[in-house]
């Protein structure tokens, strides 16, 4: 497809500097022994390069928008619609401009299932490797790592089809600017077909013009007519030239939105407290330090600056600007050919001394070894945060996006609306034949995302009923949901989305799931879907005041998949924990929690709280055993007057418990006489998932301390239990 | 040459610096902080006391402002400590039938509450109801994660019964035990401190008080300087702050206007049934003429009335419910008022006459009768017919 400059070659630019200013010399020159050894030039070391970016890209597919594009990728080839979102949506009413984007993925799919769409991942990885890598004709350690680290950075991005196709497409604008053409028809059928590809596949071509935008030099060939071929390629899609408003709304919401709105969603500016904003903003920090020692200061710095202000104001673009940074890094370093001594050396260069020579070449050095250290920290920190974590090493698809138990838990019953907001319920609500009412990204570009938003916050709030807003408009979430003329039949939630999970407790949308990573809620007021809910009544009652212990499922997993390969299991642990938790059963997310790992103790404290709060509506306060755990966990000791009524084997417990869990700590509480004691005990057994040992020995407590305030707690415990 | 050279270095500074501003604008501009719109009665505000609101507005509509001070809904909710409610509570409620016995008294000016079974006395916090149609105390209290509860008491004040139970009382502790009665363990024994009521959810403790206060602070609720309570005039005329400002001749650059009620007839029934219960929140297989519960709701069944679709049709005609009730005062007993409302529309050519009766002075004795919803309560009809 392009005619790249390889190897000694001149690049186009150091062609066209040497035509236009033949006495101009590169701005970093190199001494050529300096140049040899500062560069780590060696083709064996550019050989790992495939190598990193394999392991950057060696996880599982993690884009939360997967079985959106898969939805409508099968919507188009099965109904050969070019609106697949029109489709698939209640509210959708526009046409969409990357009505394509998910046909690749729903082929790779349909033809290898899991590992069509990973074996996919791993494909458009290499992709971006190859026109990444004929940015420039260096070897060095940077040529190694800094492609790979973008692809750490792009990795939620990483998918044959969205976003993922818009990745490949910047990396081949990139790669069609550095590149010489013979003809000018080729060079600019090819800018053509690459930004119509683009807008039809991808939603954030509205770069593809700043890029050109961005490369414009009063030397180069690229210009205004450039520009043109960009902007009418892009808007040969269903939407036409108004496909450019809503990329822009895409790639800039925060033009449109305000920034209340967009937090807690996709496309909320990167914040501190994320590990992706860390990444970006290291990776920025090597973009810059290259742009420093470039051998050219054009577009880049402006490119630069674009890119990085692009992706730290919508962390739903940081994975493109990743991209782009790093292809203008590449495009920026010294090439081979500017740091060997020309044939005919100019006047200031004859002046410069060998000790000059040795300076230029020391900076370059630190600038290549700053920039490659800098990059490997950031792989090092990427794979390091992998572990372990829900987006780890491994293949497939990531657990969170598991469709299939949420497919069975609607298998029998009717299909219809469905409530959803974040992309990943979205898409795999469409993927198994619900009706979504809108999308994420649907509703930012037609102007209702606020609206979405709202209706979240008051579901999140419990604000179910009509209310007058502040600013004069009407709040409550059941009526915004019914505006679809036909009956809502299920509100659809990802199992990480705890307040959302833990407020539809209290409406009448019951889970048909308690361990689907998207779990469907149907709709009680609805006679067909009571089979759903009421099957899902004994588990829930199972799992929480029944003999019950959590193991968590076994996904499998590949050597350099450590922590699924040897079973450590706390992540998944405490993600079941958080779930219970969410579903308002305290008892039952202890249970997935037993073991005294600090990252438990947030949710353990919460679970208490909850507890506390129970007991505190029967009688007042909470029990002494419930008040000690939590002093534990807040205050760092069981309680906070020494004269109290806290026992002594109440203290020692909740000070084993937090220390080294609730097995520890439940010999010191059976041995124990009081009331409280026993209480607290029972509440042990419960978390052990003994049941009916917890039974026993709140019925002991009930028949030997009748009067007792813990027997009036106990009484109450007796009424959950079996 | 050195001026080319100068340039070109002046060039890649200000590209340079554009690129700052660039990075900067969109930075400053996606992280500027900004709200959700929250409910009108929780305010970003402090929450202001309710005499020296309602005074502020006096000093140019007095009289409208003496007329809501004895209107029900400035009095829907009133403190524990209100000395008017110690001569209707203060006492004792006992049902034989049942073997329950409650007594109500008067404790450092503020009203408490014992039952069997339960050691401590129950402080009471508010009482809701104007006591048009009841008054029902509760106490509040915080659970471990600070998110407030209604203790909904069991007895209640009616005003031709006095003491008795709560309607709807469950007996089986509300929120905790009403699911097990929900799983059918129907002889669930209430325990502790539900022996006096039910629990209320902490989304539907909220919501009574926003019905039922003008403003308020969700992590106050127990105390009188959290609530504003009753339907002062900041509770509709949203924003009054800033029209009060205006008058006053104060800078109100910056604040949202005042909420303005020019608004269509459908809309403003909508408004009352915020807390009257819209009809479009309430599920369509309840609202049949049948139904007796609905009459409790004024606002659903007057926009299923053929007085309210008729004027919808007519631009000349509108009907919602100011053409009957002033919020502003205690709702009128005359039926010749109400009569003389009626003829407003049919005396008209083009509006069909009553065929019975055409100047009858009682219409709502006939088209808008009362009837009782529940034991001791009785509501208006609003579904005229």
């Amino acid at each position: 497809m392009f005619s790249v400059v390889k190897g000694r070659e001149l690049t186009r630019s150091k062609r066209r500097k040497a035509a236009a200013r033949p006495d101009d010399r590169p701005l970093l020159k190199v001494a050529p022994d300096e140049a040899s050894s500062s560069s780590l030039a060696s083709s064996s070391l550019a050989s790992w390069a495939p190598w990193f970016a394999l392991l950057a890209a060696a996880r599982p597919v993690s884009a939360e928008d997967l079985w959106w594009h898969a939805a409508r990728g099968r919507e188009v080839l099965t109904s050969m619609t070019v609106s697949p979102a029109r489709r698939l949506l209640l509210d959708q009413t526009t046409n969409e401009t990357d009505w394509l984007g998910g046909v690749p993925l729903y082929l790779l799919f349909e033809a290898a299932g899991f590992v069509g769409v990973f074996a996919g991942k791993l494909l458009l990885a290499a992709a971006l490797l190859g026109l990444l890598l004929k940015l420039t004709p260096r070897r060095t350690c940077l040529l190694v790592l800094l492609p790979a680290a973008a692809l750490t950075v792009a990795s939620p991005a990483l998918l044959p089809g969205g976003r993922g196709i818009g990745l490949l497409c910047l990396a081949g604008l990139l790669a069609w600017r550095e590149t010489t053409w013979k003809r000018r028809w080729q060079r600019s059928l090819v800018l053509a077909g690459l930004t119509c590809l683009w807008a039809n596949g991808g939603p954030l071509f509205i770069l593809a013009p700043v890029v050109v935008l961005l490369s414009f030099d009063d030397r180069s060939e690229i210009g205004i007519r450039e520009l043109a071929i960009t902007l009418l390629a892009g808007s040969i899609t269903p939407r036409g030239f108004s496909g450019w408003g809503d990329s822009l709304r895409l790639a800039a919401p925060w033009l449109f939105e305000q920034s209340a709105t967009l937090n807690d969603t996709s496309f909320a500016p990167l914040e501190i407290s994320e590990p992706l904003s860390w990444l970006f903003a290291g990776f920025s920090a090597i973009g810059l330090l290259l742009l420093f020692g470039a051998s050219r200061q054009r577009p880049g710095a402006l490119a630069w600056m674009t890119a990085t202000a692009a992706g730290l104001a919508n962390a739903w673009l940081a994975p493109l600007a990743a991209i782009w940074l790093c292809g203008e890094a590449l495009a920026a370093m010294p090439s081979k050919a500017n740091v060997e001594p020309s044939d005919e050396p100019s006047e200031e260069t004859r002046r410069e001394t060998g000790a000059e020579r040795g300076a230029r070449g020391r900076v370059s050095a630190i600038v290549d070894w700053g920039v490659g250290g800098l990059a490997a920290v950031l792989l090092l920190a990427g794979g390091l945060g992998a572990i372990g974590s829900p987006h780890g090493w491994g293949m497939g698809v990531a657990a969170e996006l598991e469709p299939r138990l949420l497919e069975q838990s609607i298998a029998d019953s009717p299909r219809g609306a469905a409530w959803t907001w974040d992309a990943a319920a979205t898409g795999a609500a469409a993927w198994c034949g619900l009706k979504p009412l809108d999308s994420p990204d649907r509703a930012l570009v037609a102007g209702r995302l606020r609206g979405l938003r709202l209706a979240v916050d008051d579901l999140r709030y419990e604000r179910r009923n009509r209310y007058l807003r502040s600013d004069g408009t009407w709040g409550g979430w059941w009526l915004w949901t019914r505006r679809a003329e036909q009956p809502l039949l299920w509100i659809v939630v990802s199992s990480r989305d705890v307040a959302s999970l833990r407020a539809l407790e209290s409406t009448g949308f019951r889970p048909t799931s308690i361990d689907s990573p998207i779990i469907a809620h149907a709709s009680s007021y609805e006679p067909q879907m009571a089979p759903a809910i009421v099957r899902l009544l004994p588990i829930r009652n199972a799992v929480a005041h029944e003999d019950w212990t959590y193991t968590p499922p076994y996904h499998g997993g590949l050597f350099y998949d450590l922590p699924h390969f040897m079973r450590w299991d706390a992540e998944q642990r405490l993600r079941q924990g958080r779930v219970f938790w969410g579903m308002k059963l305290p008892t039952a997310a202890l249970r997935a929690i037993t073991t005294a790992e600090v990252r438990f103790q947030p949710l353990r404290r919460d679970c208490y709280l909850d507890l506390a709060s129970r007991e505190k509506r029967v009688l007042g306060k909470p029990a002494i055993w419930t008040e000690a755990v939590l002093n534990m966990l807040t205050h760092g000791q069981p309680s906070l007057d020494p004269e109290d009524a806290t026992t002594q084997a109440i203290r020692d417990a909740a000070r084993v418990y937090i220390a080294d869990g609730p097995k520890a700590a439940l010999p010191l509480l059976m041995s124990a006489t009081k009331p409280a004691d026993r209480y607290a005990a029972a509440q042990l057994q419960l978390e052990l998932g003994g049941a009916v040992a917890a039974r026993d020995t709140l019925r002991t407590l009930v028949e030997a301390a009748p009067d007792d305030p813990h027997a009036v707690r106990a009484r109450d415990a007796l009424r959950l239990l079996p | 040459m050195p001026f080319a050279s100068s340039r070109n270095r002046l060039f890649r500074a200000l590209r340079w610096i554009a690129a700052m501003l660039v990075v900067g604008i969109s930075v400053w501009v996606s992280h500027q902080p900004s709200r959700l719109p929250r409910p009108i009665t929780e305010g970003p505000t402090a929450i202001a006391d309710r005499n020296q609101s309602v005074a502020r507005c006096a000093a140019c509509h007095q009289e409208i402002v003496e007329r809501m001070k004895a209107a029900p809904h400035l009095n829907t909710l009133t403190p524990a400590t209100a000395p008017q409610l110690a001569g209707r509570f203060a006492g004792t409620f006992s049902d034989s039938e049942r073997q329950r016995e409650f007594r109500f008294f008067d404790g450092a000016e503020q009203l408490h509450v014992t039952t069997d079974g339960v050691e401590q006395p129950v402080t009471l916090h508010w009482v809701f109801g104007s006591g048009s149609h009841a008054q029902t105390p509760v106490s509040v209290q915080a659970d471990a994660r600070g998110q407030w509860r209604i203790l909904q008491h069991a007895v209640s004040w009616y005003p031709d019964h006095g003491l008795d139970w709560t309607l709807g009382a469950t007996d089986f502790g509300g929120e905790i035990s009403g699911g097990l009665e929900a799983n059918g363990q129907t002889d669930v024994e209430p325990l502790g401190l539900e022996r006096h009521g039910d629990w209320v959810a902490p989304a539907e403790t909220l919501a009574c008080f926003r019905c039922h206060s003008a403003q308020l602070d969700p992590q106050r609720l127990a105390e009188p300087g959290g609530v504003q309570p009753g339907l002062g005039c900041i509770r509709c005329h949203v924003n009054a702050e800033t029209h009060a400002a205006e008058q006053e001749g104060q800078v109100v650059d910056g604040l949202p206007p005042m909420l303005g009620w020019e608004v269509s007839a459908r809309e403003h029934v909508d408004r009352c049934g915020e807390c009257h219960r819209r009809a479009d929140q309430t599920p369509t297989d309840e609202i049949t003429p049948q139904a007796n519960h609905i009459v409790r709701f004024a606002s659903v069944g007057l926009v299923q009335s053929k007085c309210f679709t008729g004027s919808q049709r007519r631009s000349q005609l509108r009907m919602d419910c100011l053409t009957c009730h002033d919020p502003h005062q205690r709702a009128s007993r005359s039926a010749a008022f109400y009569s003389a409302q009626c003829q407003q529309c049919h005396q008209r050519d083009d509006v069909a006459a009553c065929p019975q009766q055409p100047d009858s002075q009682d219409c709502i004795g006939c088209h808008m009768q009362k009837r009782e919803t529940q034991p001791h309560l009785s509501f208006t009809d609003h579904w005229i017919r």
